[in-house]
């Protein structure tokens, strides 16, 4: 589904990414974790086109869209949410989700209103809301909302795109620890053939959802294999989990 | 919304209900009703898609001239100058579009300034074609659509100008209540985040340049039929200014700013220049300062303030 070679990326004489290739299968549950600095949010922008790799190719469903920008990369299937939220904060719940509801169905380009488009997209809306709860926040401006709701929001914009690969970049990133787990839940709960890919720092979480898990340290994926298989790596024990101790207790909020 | 039906209607009942209260304003009301039209377009920009432009005017400008131009040498028929001034206007707005796009905020306002300097020095010179300072001269036009002459008291005037401003009014309300329109609030408040959920962000900046290109041209177009002149200054800076300014007074991105802005801003005008010829720039200046201290959103948000107290449906 999503095929990742030779990735590279360069800020002058930066080095963040330095050449690498992982491939997500079509309803894979990935996660990617990696001490602060190591890439992991740059990794995120260059494979939903943010950024342009200095080196190293893309593909999606075996189209190469190393090229292609990032909101032709939404129509070909990558969606993603941001480590910070980025929302439309003037905005209510449903005018956001309506947003990506209306590129995605195609009429974001019509000139004229239509009742029977706008029902459509009202009822699409109103199933991804119900679907996150987030039904009773509707009318409600983001910016006055929790952030623990912003980030459910975030969600349902990704969901609304409907993408085959979903990029989380820490879905629950600041949010409050009670409000953590219905976060997660709704992430337990996305349809099976999405293949998505997590970054979170919480180990707990990564171990609960990901069948997969990789480690990026320093631009490059140090080791990559099952829950179990990370669980006993002898490098990750020191890099990453020992160097932050318990897990538990690891800050939130950047990375 | 019902609400929106509602004041649309009131927006409508107003232009017809003008002559029969004032008719003794007619020419006023015609000149408000184009500076209406043309603030409404720039409102596409500035409070839609948020790209705040000093450049507005070379599209009036544009029109004006093409109507102009049309009126002595292709037809003097009024509602083929309208198009062709609309057209025009268009085709600069295209140009425009791919041109000044590329940029934001300062760097869009110093690039739009400095197309409209451009299309002033290019009218300013071409004096064979656009009677250059002294102005586009000795236009008559023909009776609307073949039957309707102008008068002297400017009845026709009037109602050929407050059905072009009813018609891009639905142009209007149409463009910001579809998806289009959405999709460019969208861009104003998070331009970043549109790319992200897959919205060609630049194509459709170009394309909401374009409408707001044309309204103007079309608008620049009635000024010119209905003045039978077209004026350098419908080229310049300052005409950009006055047009943002009434828009910022109405209200941006609310709809109705436009059509509250501009009379304000005229009638304010006239009286002022009457008053205090001297300084009546300096009291529209301090007026400005006024409302954007005291009512940032403009009279519509002002009004839309009052009355929602006086229903009592605070928030």
């Amino acid at each position: 589904m999503l095929e990742v070679r030779g990735l590279s990326k360069q800020f002058g004489s930066l080095e963040v990414i330095r050449g690498v290739s992982f491939l997500l299968e079509e309803g894979a549950r990935c996660a990617l974790i990696g001490p602060n600095g190591a890439g992991k949010t740059t990794l995120i922008n260059l494979i939903s086109g943010r950024l342009t790799p200095s080196a190293g190719e893309i593909r999606i469903a075996g189209r190469n869209v190393t090229g292609v920008d990032e909101a032709a990369r939404v129509k070909a299937g990558i969606g993603r949410t941001f480590q910070i939220t980025s929302l439309f904060r003037r905005l209510t719940v449903e005018e956001n989700v309506a947003l990506a509801v209306a590129e995605h169905g195609g009429t974001a380009g019509r000139l004229w209103p239509n009742r029977r488009v706008r029902e459509r997209a009202d009822a699409r809306v109103s199933e991804i809301l119900t679907t996150l709860r987030l039904e009773h926040e509707r009318r409600r401006v983001i910016e006055v909302l929790p952030y623990g709701v912003q980030r459910m929001v975030e969600l349902a914009i990704a969901l609304a795109l409907e993408p085959r690969i979903l990029l989380l970049d820490e879905p629950a990133a600041g949010v409050p620890a009670a409000d953590v787990a219905v976060i997660f839940d709704a992430i337990a709960q996305l349809p099976a053939s999405m293949a998505v890919l997590l970054i979170e720092h919480d180990i707990d979480v990564v171990f609960r959802f990901a069948s997969r898990v990789a480690v990026l340290v320093a631009g490059q994926i140090l080791v990559e294999g099952t829950p179990a298989e990370i669980r006993e790596h002898s490098q990750v024990r020191a890099l990453y989990l020992g160097e932050s101790g318990p897990p538990r207790a690891e800050s939130r909020g950047n990375g | 919304m019902t609400s929106t039906r509602v004041l649309d209607g009131l927006v409508i009942a107003g232009l017809v209900l003008f002559p029969i209260l004032a008719p003794g304003y007619l020419d006023l009301g015609t000149r408000v009703v184009i500076l209406v039209l043309c603030a409404m377009s720039l409102d596409l920009l500035v409070g839609y898609c948020g790209l705040v432009t000093l450049g507005h005017a070379a599209f009036f400008g544009v029109g004006a001239y093409t109507a102009g131009i049309f009126a002595l040498r292709a037809s003097a028929e009024p509602v083929f100058g309208l198009l062709a001034g609309g057209a025009a206007a268009g085709i600069l707005g295209i140009v425009a579009g791919v041109v000044l796009l590329r940029s934001r905020r300062l760097t869009l306002i110093m690039l739009s300034l400095a197309t409209v300097l451009i299309m002033q020095e290019l009218a300013n010179r071409l004096g064979w074609l656009t009677g250059g300072a002294d102005g586009l001269q000795g236009i008559v036009m023909a009776p609307v659509a073949g039957q309707f002459a102008f008068d002297l008291f400017g009845r026709v005037s009037y109602v050929y100008a407050a059905v072009v401003l009813a018609l891009g009014f639905l142009a209007f309300r149409s463009l910001v209540d579809s998806d289009f329109g959405k999709s460019l609030v969208g861009i104003r408040e998070n331009e970043a985040r549109m790319r992200a959920i897959g919205t060609p962000v630049d194509a459709r900046l170009r394309t909401a340049f374009v409408a707001a290109a044309a309204m103007a041209g079309v608008a620049g177009a009635l000024q010119a039929q209905v003045a039978e002149f077209v004026a350098l200054n419908a080229l310049s800076v300052e005409f950009s200014s006055e047009i943002l300014i009434m828009l910022i007074l109405g209200g941006a991105g609310r709809r109705y700013g436009a059509f509250l802005g501009a009379p304000v801003y005229v009638v304010m005008q006239d009286y002022l220049a009457r008053e205090d010829p001297a300084n009546w720039y300096l009291w529209i200046g301090l007026m400005l300062l006024a409302f954007v201290f005291l009512a940032p959103g403009g009279l519509t948000a002002w009004v839309t303030m009052l009355a929602q107290r006086a229903i009592g449906k605070r928030r």
